[in-house]
């Protein structure tokens, strides 16, 4: 039969969840509009712009271009995921803020996830490899700061996120 | 998007079975370029077969003949983080110059092998496109058209789109080929001849018929060394070239050089290769070649820029083939 409606356990910063979904719902749309997950921005639609970046398994994706249904059996990391269940901010959102890196933060969430990701992939070993390896979009134009942000924590010790 | 089962086979066998039920159906490898389609209404598939729970469509080895093969589901990050593609030097740097990381991270060989144009009324059903509705014109004709076909017989043909990858370009040129699997069993095509030119059929870009699957994509070890892979721009080309030399006693015996965004198909310069032929590299020698490499353009108005372009990618692309080539003797 060709039903469009799937039964799908999806895995999101570390909690599995079942849930009901057309075939169609790319996973960005699962994230925002059936897990009540904002922070995964929809800028684009398209994978060009960045702002859907999440973690699968660690590596980055826009996730407007995933069927939600692929990423079942797989780990999915998002903004919400990463700062410790236990209160404070996870290091890169900290320096974000510290630096003054976003203006209407819309791109905030994919910057943070993309540069995460990249660090975590070895894409990003010094502030010099940032331009190469970043390729979000931020149409306020904060790109030094966010450079800047991403520089400070390169050092830190504490970049693991929760998968 | 229009309503889709959805089916997630197991292996190549269980998704050639797929096909065969369902003539309607789409593959679904990284989904970069399919689900895009979807969601333009461009592609409507009944039903969508996810090929990313198949292991025997995964992994990147040599084979004890030296031959590098690349399971069609494997991502083009993946490739680009393997040892095993040290023998061939031009894939890590067609990969990284084609896709953003996060896109590097879905995309596949296989479907960068299999994605279809960038042209803007392709990708919009409200205008006419021969490729979508054969008969129905090409709107790119009359209308902004600076970034399609140079050469493929442009003037005359049903579509003027170009193939967007870059990685084909280079597999072109690294005469790899194609392991495809259907109901008739399976077979190896050379990637050039996997590729098609539209002539009066714009509907399909690639040989595969139906019910078939592409399943590996096989390059096998080079002579010449090195290589590399200009592009002319940002985003997708808008002239691009993979170049390979090959030097003995401080002359080119070999040369290969393929064009890319700039016809329906990789596009080879043979011209440009024979004017190569057994004589020692200099820069006077390089823009000869690159004149060379033009020959058999139909530009107009809006593509002229783009015969300079073509002439400028191949003379860079053969400088730093020649100093990665090394001399043979």
């Amino acid at each position: 039969m060709n039903d469009p409606t799937l039964e799908l356990t999806l895995t999101v910063n570390g909690a599995a969840q079942t849930v009901t979904l057309d075939s169609r719902v790319t996973l960005l749309d699962a994230l925002r509009d059936h897990l009540g997950l904002h922070g995964t921005k929809k800028g684009c639609d398209h994978g060009l712009c960045g702002a859907c970046t999440v973690l699968i398994d660690g590596e980055r994706r826009v996730s407007c271009l995933m069927l939600a249904e692929t990423a079942e059996g797989r780990a999915v990391t998002t903004i919400e995921g990463i700062a410790r269940p236990d209160g404070p901010l996870h290091p890169l959102q900290q320096a974000f803020i510290d630096h003054d890196a976003f203006q209407c933060g819309y791109c905030t969430p994919g910057q943070i996830m993309s540069a995460l990701g990249a660090i975590a992939a070895g894409d990003i070993r010094t502030a010099a490899d940032i331009p190469a390896a970043l390729d979000n979009i931020c149409r306020c134009g904060a790109y030094d700061n966010i450079k800047a942000a991403i520089a400070s924590v390169l050092a830190s010790p504490a970049l693991d996120v929760a998968a | 998007m229009t309503p889709f089962a959805y089916r997630r086979p197991p292996g190549v066998e269980a998704a050639l079975g797929l096909l065969a039920e369902a003539p309607d159906a789409a593959v679904l490898a990284g989904g970069t370029c399919l689900l895009d389609l979807m969601k333009q209404g461009v592609e409507r598939p009944g039903t969508v077969i996810d090929l990313n729970f198949a292991p025997d469509l995964q992994g990147i080895a040599v084979t004890p003949r030296g031959t590098l093969r690349i399971g069609a589901a494997t991502t083009l990050s993946h490739v680009a983080r393997s040892s095993a593609i040290a023998g061939w030097p031009l894939l890590h740097e067609t990969i990284v110059d084609g896709l953003t990381p996060q896109l590097r991270n879905a995309a596949t060989v296989g479907g960068n092998v299999m994605q279809r144009p960038r042209c803007f009324y392709f990708r919009e059903p409200g205008f006419a496109c021969n490729k979508r509705e054969p008969g129905a014109g090409c709107a790119a004709r009359d209308g902004v058209h600076f970034q399609h076909a140079l050469f493929g017989g442009a003037a005359a043909s049903a579509c003027i789109a170009v193939h967007p990858s870059d990685l084909c370009v280079a597999l072109a040129a690294l005469d790899a080929s194609a392991e495809i699997a259907g109901p008739a069993g399976r077979r190896t095509l050379a990637l050039s001849e996997l590729h098609r030119l539209p002539g009066g059929d714009a509907t399909r870009e690639t040989n595969l018929q139906p019910g078939e699957l592409l399943t590996a994509v096989d390059i096998p070890p080079q002579d010449m060394r090195g290589g590399a892979y200009v592009k002319g721009n940002e985003g997708f080309a808008l002239a691009s070239c993979a170049a390979l030399l090959g030097l003995r006693d401080g002359r080119i015996d070999a040369a290969r050089i393929m064009l890319g965004g700039v016809a329906h198909a990789p596009w080879r310069a043979a011209a440009a290769e024979a004017a190569l032929a057994d004589r020692q590299p200099t820069p006077e020698l390089f823009a000869t070649a690159a004149a060379a490499a033009v020959q058999g353009a139909e530009p107009d108005q809006q593509t002229a820029f783009r015969v300079d372009l073509v002439n400028a990618v191949v003379a860079e692309a053969l400088e730093r083939a020649l100093a990665r080539a090394g001399d043979r003797s």
